[in-house]
């Protein structure tokens, strides 16, 4: 399976298995664009509330093929404003 | 910046995996796909580019069109082998016939 994990302009499609922990996603990232791992923070897409945590599989967390995730990077103390561009209609 | 090396882990499954597989893809309203090289080797008309070092390829497609596709090329990948386990794949009405142009150029 493959999810895809948005931010502003971008948009990662990245191979996955149901068993992979968010923890894994997030090292995916940082190995492609070199944002440490403790600085990235993945949201739910259905609700922007709900963040997961580090140890939840991708099953735990009901996230299945063709998922949207939302990620966000720390900013300072906290983390920046959830921001996905939607492209001009 | 120096990098740690990575700890072995049997657990790990990261370890497998190469960043340099990965290609950007640029649509035309500036969004940015970052996918498997793997996945787009299909398209035919970017065969050049892919064999090239090249790693980031402007489409000239809207974002929605190019996300549509990869979404395409990466069921094909999943779903080329278990034929008999392949959902249908949706397409909008809106965006059926952009999506036919950009398909047919890519030769997918």
């Amino acid at each position: 399976m493959y999810v895809r994990i948005k931010r502003k302009k971008q948009t990662y499609f990245l191979h996955c298995e149901n068993t992979d922990t968010i923890k894994s996603l997030k090292e995916k990232i940082t190995a492609i664009n070199n944002t440490p791992y403790e600085n990235i923070q993945f949201h739910n897409s259905m609700d922007h509330e709900q963040v997961f945590q580090d140890e939840t599989t991708l099953q735990q967390g009901n996230i299945g093929n063709d998922a949207i995730i939302v990620m966000v990077y720390r900013d300072g103390d906290s983390w920046e404003p959830i921001q996905i561009d939607e492209p001009e209609q | 910046m120096s990098k740690k090396p990575t700890k072995p882990n049997a657990k790990d499954t990261n370890t497998q995996f190469d960043p340099s597989v990965m290609i950007k893809l640029v649509s035309t309203d500036g969004m940015e796909f970052i996918v498997d090289r793997r996945c787009v080797i299909p398209a035919k008309a970017l065969k050049k580019q892919l064999e090239s070092e090249e790693t980031t390829i402007d489409l000239g497609f809207s974002a929605e069109i190019v996300e549509k596709l990869v979404q395409y090329l990466y069921y094909k990948m999943r779903y080329d082998h278990d034929p008999d386990n392949r959902p249908q794949f949706h397409i909008e009405p809106s965006i059926a016939l952009n999506l036919m142009v950009a398909a047919h150029y890519l030769q997918t």
